[in-house]
């Protein structure tokens, strides 16, 4: 009954206003490159402070959530993760409105984002003060071996020409190494140039790496940008709906994968969204078709990085440390509206949690039919803007994107120069997305790996860390299964043929 | 915001190659309050409750950009290439400025290249264990470290942060050899506390509040007990010598005129006197102190003397 109490809360119309405006302003700061959802949240984070604790709660939730399904249209229209959750939402949604399906792939991002963001809410509202435990089991080694799974998709992205592949992996690995190292406190590879001590800051090497390329391309190709016949088609409600019904369980996957590894404190949802992509692509009859427009691909990204909007804010909650960076905004929002997290924030202020968590129901349903129309209107201008005038527009969101982030022309500089550096050895045959994963997953290994053997010097077996605890193994034995299964699967398959 | 920001720095920019002269009203409008972390961080949460307290004591807004990049090397080594127009301030940190230019070389700055005109907060360092931890106090742990040189695991924030002076300083005054494992930011080494995955750490007392419910300060290393944790000795009382934490300051670009820079200096100082401030900064574990421009030289150079010894001893080590 109480339940019902909270509901009725969450609903009221100033609630319900707060959400829709969240969720509107989320949808188009994630849209914008180099807007992160962080950067959404924070940005907004005064505008809360006269607001009511539970207000200011759902307004940020909406936001995030927003911000997620947002990133998705330019991942989809040009190529440009709009946030990090959104990388692997390139890998198939881009090739999918390159061949003229645009529409259907805002349309699956946003049901895909929905089915996502309410599993991760109902993970936070029905279990979360166990799953947070969960966070705690992982040290330092299980993040290392998770970046290393992430690292595997190296393969499974360059199929066809590995050596390729695993070069730009190693680009991309070696642009991670730039700067201080966190573990040994040693600058590395910056030339005497302060703007390189900090690293090579992920958000603008993303849009430099994936869209510069696409930019270049766009002007040195004389056909339109994307594909489409006549005038432009709706929705595709109905044909999203059942390719829907028809991937449940690509869903399911997505919407777990995301919500367990939002909950783990050093992923986040990049992670997430590329774990759950390479765990579909294995267990998919044709895995050939992943990268080439498969609409599973793009739904388990949208289902796994929506997820970790609530996954992500189970050890924010139960123990104080945030899943996710946007997570970090939100619980200092709690901290300056003197709510104190922790188990008891489930039973002593029950009130505020679940309302809150119906407020993020609210949002993220909302997400359906705010995201839809957006997503017609993001759709129809990218396809009917001449390219003449497209190519500027976007070449000046990813200036202003790069600059935006953190104020620094350095990162603009970093972004030309990785686009251009992307575009040539692309040429080659060299592909850009493996360097995404090099730069975003090296330091997770690296800092992972450096931490586990400190740990293990100190305790007297670095082996053991390495191989002696079972949530590793569990992550070892996934890693050896994606790198061996496709070929053997390949030539169990060639075996029957003739 | 985005665009106001753009069109704060760009106006910024303008005024501060045309002329630096200190206004008659300042500040006639907004301040740029740099800081050198991401959001959401014991730093920048600060600088957002600020931010109202500002706006009450000035009229004007306070901006903030997050600059991050290397523990707070990325935004400090930009520091002076920014226009000294009294509207573009940064935070910065000690013993952070002091430890950086000695551990990591290059951070690409020198500490005497900043010049900070108020010292505004003070967040003291805690030692602590994982709830369930067999060490029940200081003098365990210690017991622990001397029984087996290297074997206890003490986390931290960074090479060359504050967390890890307070490990080599705590070392130096209990006579232990304790192996520390740096972590990217205080969550990371929080959660790894928390989950056991390392015997102790260093961290920020507002962190062993918060997170009271899965770990156990041991000790705060404060000249004097804290309010908030009243039953909690500090380790002077417990017979080492080591006071550390975080101070926070407001630095401006060496450009700054004098009389702009006592200027800056006493609208941030009107800033932190607000009751509401205070009041928010002290539930997170915050001091809230004003040691306004003619007062910083000496309080930096004490501080400067106090972690430059240290931070060679790190460097040392590495």
């Amino acid at each position: 009954m109480e339940l019902l109490g909270y509901a009725a809360a969450a609903a009221t119309p100033y609630n319900l206003l707060l959400a829709l405006v969240g969720v509107v302003a989320g949808v188009v700061l994630g849209a914008l490159p180099g807007i992160s959802s962080t950067f959404a949240v924070a940005v907004l984070l005064p505008t809360t402070f006269t607001m009511e604790p539970v207000s200011a709660l759902i307004f940020l939730g909406a936001v995030y959530t927003g911000s997620t399904y947002g990133g998705a249209y330019s991942a989809i229209l040009v190529n440009t993760p709009g946030t990090p959750q959104n990388i692997a939402t390139t890998f198939d949604g881009y090739p999918m409105a390159r061949r003229g399906d645009g529409s259907l792939a805002i349309t699956l991002a946003c049901l895909a984002s929905v089915v996502g963001g309410l599993v991760g809410a109902i993970a936070l509202f029905a279990v979360a003060p166990p799953l947070a435990r969960v966070a705690l089991a992982f040290g330092p080694v299980e993040y290392f071996w998770l970046a290393v799974l992430g690292l595997t998709m190296i393969a499974s992205l360059s199929e066809g020409n590995l050596v390729k592949g695993a070069i730009a992996g190693c680009l991309g690995l070696a642009l991670s190494l730039v700067g201080v190292s966190v573990v040994s406190g040693d600058t590395r590879f910056v030339f005497d140039t302060p703007a390189l001590v900090g690293g090579i800051n992920l958000v603008p090497a993303v849009i430099g790496l994936l869209c510069l390329p696409v930019l270049i391309d766009m002007v040195a190709a004389p056909q339109a940008h994307l594909r489409h016949e006549g005038k432009v088609q709706g929705y595709r409600l109905a044909e999203a709906a059942a390719l829907c019904r028809g991937a449940w369980g690509t869903l399911t996957r997505g919407s777990l994968i995301g919500t367990g590894i939002g909950i783990l404190p050093a992923a986040g949802g990049s992670i997430a969204s590329l774990v759950a992509y390479s765990e579909t692509r294995r267990a998919s009859r044709h895995p050939q078709t992943f990268g080439t427009g498969e609409p599973r691909g793009l739904m388990a990204s949208e289902s796994a990085n929506n997820a970790t909007v609530g996954g992500g804010l189970i050890p924010t909650f139960v123990l104080g440390i945030p899943g996710t960076p946007a997570d970090a905004v939100i619980l200092g929002a709690l901290l300056i509206h003197g709510v104190r997290t922790g188990p008891a924030l489930f039973t002593e202020r029950a009130a505020l949690i679940y309302t809150f968590i119906f407020g993020l129901f609210i949002a993220t349903l909302l997400m359906l039919p705010v995201g839809l129309l957006m997503g017609r209107y993001a759709y129809g201008a990218i396809v009917s803007i001449p390219k003449t005038f497209l190519v500027p527009l976007v070449a000046f969101f990813t200036i202003i994107g790069s600059y935006a982030i953190h104020n620094d022309v350095n990162d603009v500089v970093a972004m030309l120069a990785l686009g251009v550096f992307a575009w040539l050895v692309g040429r080659l045959g060299i592909p850009a997305a493996p360097m995404v994963l090099g730069l975003l997953l090296g330091p997770i290994a690296e800092q992972g790996y450096g931490q586990a053997v400190i740990i293990g010097t100190a305790t007297g077996s670095v082996w053991a860390q390495f191989f002696g605890r079972p949530i590793a193994l569990a992550i070892i034995a996934l890693i050896v299964i994606t790198l061996l299964a496709p070929p053997l699967v390949r030539r169990y398959l060639q075996r029957g043929t003739p | 915001m985005r665009t106001r920001t753009l069109c704060a720095a760009l106006a910024a920019a303008a005024i501060g190659a045309l002329a630096a002269a200190p206004a008659a009203a300042y500040p006639d409008k907004p301040v740029i309050f740099v800081v050198p972390y991401g959001p959401g961080g014991p730093s920048d949460l600060g600088a957002r409750v600020m931010q109202p307290a500002f706006k009450k004591a000035t009229g004007r807004d306070l901006v903030i950009q997050n600059k991050p990049g290397a523990g707070g090397a990325t935004a400090w080594a930009q520091l002076n290439a920014l226009p000294g127009d009294g509207h573009t301030t940064m935070l910065t940190a000690m013993p952070h400025i002091i430890l950086q230019p000695v551990v990591n070389q290059p951070a690409g700055y020198e500490t005497e290249d900043i010049t900070i005109v108020l010292v505004y907060g003070y967040l003291p360092e805690v030692l602590a264990v994982p709830k369930a931890s067999k060490f029940q106090n200081v003098k365990d742990l210690v017991a622990a470290a001397k029984a087996s040189p290297g074997r206890i695991t003490i986390a931290g924030t960074g090479v060359g942060g504050a967390n890890h002076a307070a490990q080599a300083m705590f070392d130096r005054a209990a006579g232990t050899r304790t192996a520390y494992v740096p972590f990217k930011d205080t969550a990371s080494g929080n959660a790894a506390l928390m989950g056991a995955q390392v015997d102790s750490a260093w961290t920020w007392l507002s962190q062993g509040i918060t997170l009271k419910d899965n770990i156990r300060m041991l000790a705060v290393a404060s000249e004097e007990r804290v309010a908030l944790a009243p039953e909690l000795p500090t380790l002077k009382e417990l017979g080492f010598n080591v006071t550390s934490g975080a101070w926070w300051a407001v630095a401006v670009p060496r450009s700054t005129p004098e009389a702009l820079r006592r200027q800056v200096s006493q609208t941030f100082a009107k800033a932190v006197a607000d009751q509401e401030y205070r009041a928010k900064m002290s539930e997170f574990g915050y001091v809230t102190m004003a040691l306004t421009y003619p007062e910083v030289g000496g309080f930096v150079k004490k501080k400067i003397d106090e972690f430059r010894p240290v931070a060679q001893e790190i460097r040392a080590k590495k």
